[in-house]
């Protein structure tokens, strides 16, 4: 045996493993499944890794598990040091064991974390080559709750992907989030005719000449990289007031473009104008990505906003909705809420129904207030919302 | 049966004249309807391909999605409207249509029942048993049932199939499979679903299209798992799973897992602990319809002697 792979023995018969605490097992027959929620990966193990699973508590040594065992089966206790220190090794390389799991996540790229929901997906195909084909749009698009980047090769074609997915679009994002990359049939011309191409995490799953072929393929891919992911969160698309750190007014899209002239009178007023989209859990929180605070509410900023880099969660506090009526509260919440409803629909969720009966639940305790556009009756009515509570 | 539509479109929607209006559909909990303004462009795609999801119990569709046409010959010319809201465009009607069928995944993907576990998978029947065939994109999930309706099976589904406790079956998704040219040429002396798709890359057959009809016994219970598998080339064969294994390949094949897979991950391993499951390696489509149709007898002979069912 090699010097390095004995130290290695060496090394794990005297450890004591131990299973990370997170993980989700299962016994099936005389198997065992395990999820890992922070890979996302499914593991299966035999019936030998399942019996020795139980044992691997951080009590014993590796070495001392395996006299046990050699003792209560009778087997040759050299024998069992190489099952078992083999194993270790394959639960050590699957990260299973605690301590195991790098610090930046395995699946993850160092972006995908900065940006938190973006679904990061781990690149699958020949990533150097992908990459070096030339790119030049990234539009990232949200479906179901779940950022996903579409990579183009020509503002052209970005321009038909940003049509085709209409209100989904939430911007254009940086290159880390290549889900998905479409590149364009070459127009014909002298020279050798290039297939258009698709590929999902880098990996080729489609080539035609016929663009509309690669869209259509391409929502199929949506659906792909979507599925196992959809969240049950609520996405808002729209403007999200703070006020005085105290919590979240949110003002659904068309709110967002008829607030923004009014940002300085309002911060002057002690209501900030923080971000632009969030995501809202059932119990009524705002959860905000980092790159999703406006940078002039972090500049300078306090309180809440002072953890630059980190989720910003605020409590929601209530709903500012423009209806062109008079401004105040709403008397009548269901009307406020099939107000709010319809502004989130119009967000971007592919299917309202299950967001809608969460979203419900939400608004029962969440006041509504109207506004007219107007920066004294909107500083105003937020106000309104954050007292009322 | 017109839903409320409450986007920012929704006054301009109702200025619009609507040649064609298709539905009420139901796509398991979701329930919609479908206008067009111009019913040359889109009823020849839609009315066919939708039409199994036709529900005339569903009094209030829960959406509404509106095709309206910019009349030029531009960039993005056919605007989607889902309730009112501009949910996308596209110039061509190809993509329009596709984008239609998409929501429509969607919304029935996002509806799940309580309780059950929502799988991408195929779902034929014969003989009163139940065969599921979950499977990721490209498998060859599709091309496989069509495949097993062409030799007389009934459908329920080709893409999503919702397994419950004690693995029961009690809805379908009854939608035209979505087949791609490579898999219509497979098959086959099958009709174009209307005039001028032969142009287009895939195609949305309904079951009737491959001589087949609807899954008869609803509610069932799921009585083999298939997990296609297509290899250009391969040896087809067919190979059993263990109960881990099948349990990893399910968990893998199930809609919004991470989400819930602290509900779904018991009701996984129970259900591989209940059917059997087998992996189909498919390299000619003839002889792995054989084959599942001779595992599917298998199973059927034990059911009749009065063996109970398991997944060894």
């Amino acid at each position: 045996m090699p010097a390095d792979a004995q130290t290695d023995v060496s090394r794990r018969l005297t450890s004591a493993p131990e299973i990370r605490d997170d993980l989700m097992a299962a016994n099936v027959g005389d198997e065992m499944v395990v999820f890992d929620p922070q890979t996302q990966q499914m593991h299966r193990l035999d019936p030998m890794a399942a019996l020795v699973w139980q044992l691997l508590d951080g009590t014993a040594s590796v070495d001392q598990t395996c006299r046990e065992i050699s003792e209560e089966l009778g087997v040759d206790v050299e024998r069992v040091r190489v099952d078992i220190t083999t194993l270790v090794a394959d639960l050590e390389q699957r990260h299973l064991l605690v301590g195991t799991l790098p610090t930046n996540g395995i699946e993850k790229t160092a972006a995908a974390d900065e940006h938190g929901y973006w679904v990061s997906m781990p690149m699958t195909g020949c990533v150097a080559s992908v990459t070096s084909l030339g790119w030049s749009d990234l539009i990232g698009i949200d479906v179901a709750g779940r950022g996903i980047g579409i990579r183009t090769n020509t503002p052209a074609l970005a321009q038909q992907v940003r049509e085709l997915f209409g209100s989904h679009v939430v911007g254009d994002t940086d290159d880390a989030f290549p889900n998905i990359s479409l590149r364009a049939p070459e127009a014909e011309g002298e020279g050798k005719k290039d297939l258009g191409r698709l590929y999902t995490r880098c990996t080729l799953v489609g080539r035609s000449a016929n663009l509309d072929e690669l869209l259509a393929r391409m929502l199929r891919e949506v659906d792909g990289v979507v599925a196992p992911f959809a969240s049950d969160a609520m996405r808002i698309h729209g403007a999200i007031l703070e006020v005085d750190g105290v919590g979240a007014v949110m003002a659904p899209e068309p709110a967002w473009t008829r607030l923004v002239p009014h940002e300085r009178s309002l911060a002057q007023d002690g209501i900030r104008l923080i971000a632009r989209d969030g995501v809202l859990d059932a119990n009524g929180t705002v959860h905000i990505p980092p790159t999703r605070i406006q940078p002039s509410a972090a500049a300078g900023s306090a309180g809440p906003l002072a953890a630059l880099g980190q989720e910003l969660t605020l409590k929601l506090r209530g709903w500012l909705l423009e209806t062109g009526e008079p401004a105040g509260l709403a008397i009548a919440p269901g009307r406020g809420a099939m107000l709010a409803q319809a502004a989130i629909v119009n967000a971007s969720l592919l299917d309202p129904q299950e967001t809608l009966q969460g979203l419900t639940r939400v608004m029962e305790s969440t006041p509504l207030v109207t506004y007219i556009g107007e920066w004294r009756s909107i500083a105003e009515n937020v106000r309104a919302c954050v007292t009322r509570v | 049966m017109n839903s409320e539509l409450q986007g920012p479109g929704a006054d301009f929607l109702a200025s619009r004249v609507f040649e064609w209006i298709g539905g009420p559909y139901r796509a398991l909990g979701h329930t919609f309807q479908v206008r067009t303004e111009s019913a040359a462009d889109f009823q020849p795609r839609l009315a066919n391909s939708l039409e199994p999801l036709l529900d005339p119990s569903v009094a209030h569709p829960s959406h509404t999605y509106d095709v309206i046409d910019q009349g030029q010959p531009i960039s993005g010319r056919y605007v989607v409207y889902d309730n009112g809201s501009k949910v996308g465009a596209s110039a061509s009607r190809y993509v329009t249509a596709g984008r239609i069928h998409w929501l429509t995944n969607q919304g029935a993907i996002l509806t799940a029942a309580p309780g059950v576990v929502q799988l991408h998978a195929g779902g034929v029947q014969r003989s009163g048993l139940t065969v599921v065939l979950p499977a990721p994109m490209d498998a060859g999930k599709s091309t496989t049932v069509a495949g097993l309706l062409r030799a007389g099976y009934s459908y329920l589904s080709d893409e999503v199939v919702e397994v419950g406790p004690l693995r029961a079956i009690t809805t379908t998704f009854p939608k035209a499979l979505a087949l791609d040219r490579s898999s219509v040429q497979l098959l086959g002396s099958l009709d174009a679903p209307f005039e001028g798709a032969t142009a287009e890359p895939q195609w949305h057959v309904t079951a009737g299209g491959l001589s087949a009809g609807p899954a008869p016994h609803i509610p069932c219970h799921a009585d083999l798992f298939i997990f296609p598998q297509y290899r250009e080339g391969a040896d087809t064969h067919i190979q059993s799973l263990t109960p881990g294994e099948a349990t990893v390949a399910l968990c893998e094949s199930t809609f919004k897992f991470r989400e819930r897979a602290a509900v779904a991950l018991p009701l996984l391993t129970e259900l591989a602990e209940l059917v059997p499951a087998r992996r189909l390696i498919i390299g000619d489509l003839t002889r792995a319809v054989a084959l599942a149709t001779e595992e599917l007898g298998k199973i059927a002979h034990h059911t009749h002697q009065g063996g109970h069912q398991h997944a060894s």
